[in-house]
């Protein structure tokens, strides 16, 4: 690149780009925001609290009305419930209005599981890589619950795992069409909202007896097939 | 007026030269992996992580500091030592922080660059990938990847170290991983005496009891322990009988595939001499106890027939694959800066 160029670069970045909008995320459980120190009670009557949920979307693509499709410039994000900066992600260049379709997967696809050493949320130094059998893991969701008879009460949902039969991303797939409006279009202008609903998660499971699953298997392929059921998205109408 | 024109000039100057400078990129010394003649491709993907000198030299550092356990007392080097081909002499278990034993025999750590999964159950599934396992075990070095990077962030000798290799003195997960396999993969033996049996280089004579350990092992054991690498990069089940004591499924733990029980990683044979105790929980520490252990009725689907004298010819043509240049290479062995 000539230094022309690079030096016009330079002073180009100075004009942060106008995210044009925004995919914004929502933990919530049931109708409640997912907070920490706060119980919640699942549809099963068990009570529950959270210390801590994680997880990868990746492969962000959006539909448009004319069969075009965007691709998200980055090729996974680690969504940490609380940890509010990693909840919105810019979308540039996307005019919802047009949009009808959003995909993504639930986790890391194979390939990228034996890729080696990557980067930015990627880096296994976020914690949510296994060390002694190598692989991403998707979703983490840690806790308590008096239901469970574990020491301290808690629960530890490490759902991954690449390989065959136990493939445990998933993909998704939201239509506009279904969409949720908007209850709060003022604080958040011109964005998607992706809400995620833990009940739905644990209205499934016996946290009693399921209480820790830590190692791709069985068990955390059917924990990964309850996972794509909390989300759904809120879009602006027109 | 005009004064002011100037030192406009002079600041858009210097401006300039400090942006240059910004973006013009520090260089490094490629340092290519050697490939002997006659080997297979390596299964490693250099494109992703070029060997560059100031990598490997950064990747030898972390591998012999023990700063990188919690207690600062353990390196990867404790347990895999050069002398012996980079695995632990003479400890059936491994052990590691604070003398706690673990469950399974150390390996040696040579021409990883041909390996595609690692450990004996092939748990990890990268070369780069590897270190994490040691580094969070709590029964080897116990530590946490984020605190690791924390103390090599703060440490002046890594910034420097990692702004040599990666041109950004910021240590990250990936770099430093990138780093370790930028040194391991270095670590290659292919100037044994068989080599240069099969090169035909002087140094490569071998006897007649070498030549005829040569055949017999080339029919009863090269299927598995397949040449130049002497392994075939395959799980497989050698007929050991499980120690009950460890109930070690091996190959299994990781595929839950019934047929994948007992299988373990086929280690290669290189300086095998040096590297016992062998098999991997290290059940036998002599050569000869292993060939009778092969020629046993159930160890293998078909029973190898071995006298008394092929085993030690076995064994003679086993000591041609020590490979001295390797053990002793200054390059591998502790930095004394
Ligand atoms: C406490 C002893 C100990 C320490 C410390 C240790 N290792 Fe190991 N290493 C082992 C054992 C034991 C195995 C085999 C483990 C298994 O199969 O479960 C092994 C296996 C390996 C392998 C796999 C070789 C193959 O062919 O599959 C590599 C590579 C390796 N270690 C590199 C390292 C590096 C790099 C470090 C430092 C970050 C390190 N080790 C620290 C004991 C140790
Ligand atoms: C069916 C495949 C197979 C055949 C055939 C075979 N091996 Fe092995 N060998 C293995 C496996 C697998 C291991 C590791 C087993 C373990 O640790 O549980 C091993 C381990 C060894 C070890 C120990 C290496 C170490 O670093 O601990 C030696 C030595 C060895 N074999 C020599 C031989 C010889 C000599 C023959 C021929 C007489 C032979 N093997 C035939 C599969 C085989």
């Amino acid at each position: 690149m000539s230094v022309k160029s690079r030096i016009l670069l330079f002073l180009l970045s100075f004009y942060a780009y106008p995210a044009i909008a925004q995919l914004s995320i929502l933990p919530v459980f049931g109708d409640q925001p997912i907070a920490e120190n706060t119980w919640y009670v699942s549809t099963q009557g068990d009570s529950i609290q959270f210390d801590n949920i994680r997880f990868y979307l990746s492969n962000i693509q959006f539909e448009m009305d004319d069969k075009t499709w965007i691709k998200d410039s980055v090729s996974a994000h680690l969504i940490d419930v609380f940890d509010p900066a990693t909840l919105h992600i810019a979308l540039k260049k996307i005019d919802l209005k047009r949009l009808k379709t959003i995909h993504f997967n639930l986790g890391i696809d194979s390939l990228t599981n034996v890729s080696g050493a990557l980067g930015g949320d990627l880096d296994p130094q976020k914690g949510m890589y296994w060390a002694w059998q190598s692989g991403y893991i998707n979703l983490k969701i840690e806790g308590r619950s008096p239901r469970c008879k574990t020491r301290k009460n808690i629960f530890q949902y490490h759902i991954g795992g690449y390989l065959q039969p136990f493939y445990s991303m998933r993909k998704v797939e939201l239509s506009v069409k279904n969409a949720v409006a908007h209850r709060n279009q003022g604080a958040i202008p011109q964005g998607v909202i992706l809400a995620v609903d833990f009940s739905l998660f644990f209205g499934n499971l016996s946290i009693a007896t399921q209480n820790s699953i830590m190692m791709p298997g069985k068990a955390a392929m059917q924990l990964a097939d309850y996972s794509t059921s909390m989300f759904s998205i809120h879009a602006p109408k027109n | 007026m005009r004064l002011k024109t100037k030192h406009v000039i002079y600041c858009l100057f210097g401006f300039l030269t400090l942006l240059i400078y910004a973006f013009s990129e520090r260089k490094t010394t490629p340092m290519p992996l050697v490939i002997p003649e006659g080997w297979p491709k390596p299964v490693y993907n250099f494109t992703k992580n070029p060997l560059t000198k100031e990598g490997f030299e950064l990747g030898r550092q972390l591998f012999y500091d023990p700063i990188l356990s919690r207690d600062s007392t353990i390196s990867c080097a404790s347990c895999h030592l050069q002398a012996t081909a980079f695995t632990h002499v003479d400890h059936d278990l491994s052990h590691g922080i604070e003398g706690k034993v673990g469950t399974r025999n150390s390996m040696a750590i040579m021409n990883v660059a041909w390996s595609k999964n690692f450990m004996w159950d092939g748990g990890v599934n990268h070369l780069d990938m590897q270190p994490l396992a040691p580094l969070s075990s709590s029964v080897e070095m116990d530590e946490q990847l984020e605190q690791v990077i924390q103390k090599l962030s703060r440490a002046k000798k890594y910034k420097t170290l990692f702004f040599k290799a990666f041109n950004d003195s910021l240590a990250t997960g990936q770099k430093m991983l990138l780093a370790f396999s930028q040194f391991t993969l270095h670590l290659n033996s292919y100037n044994s005496k068989y080599d240069k049996y099969i090169r035909n280089e002087a140094g490569g004579d071998f006897t007649e009891q070498e030549k005829n350990g040569l055949q017999l092992f080339r029919k009863h054991c090269a299927s598995c322990h397949t040449e130049p690498l002497f392994t075939n990069q395959n799980f497989e089940k050698n007929g050991l009988p499980i120690d009950s004591t460890l109930n070690d499924l091996g190959r299994f733990t990781i595929t839950r595939l019934p047929v994948d029980s007992f299988k373990f990683k086929v280690p290669t044979l290189r300086n095998i001499q040096f590297t016992f105790p062998y098999m991997h929980d290290g059940r036998f520490k002599k050569l000869r106890e292993v060939l009778n252990h092969y020629t046993e009725t159930n160890a293998l689907k078909t029973q190898i027939v071995l006298s008394s004298n092929e085993k030690a010819d076995i064994i003679a043509f086993l000591l041609t694959l020590t490979d001295n240049d390797f053990l002793f290479d200054k390059r591998f062995g502790f930095p004394r800066d």
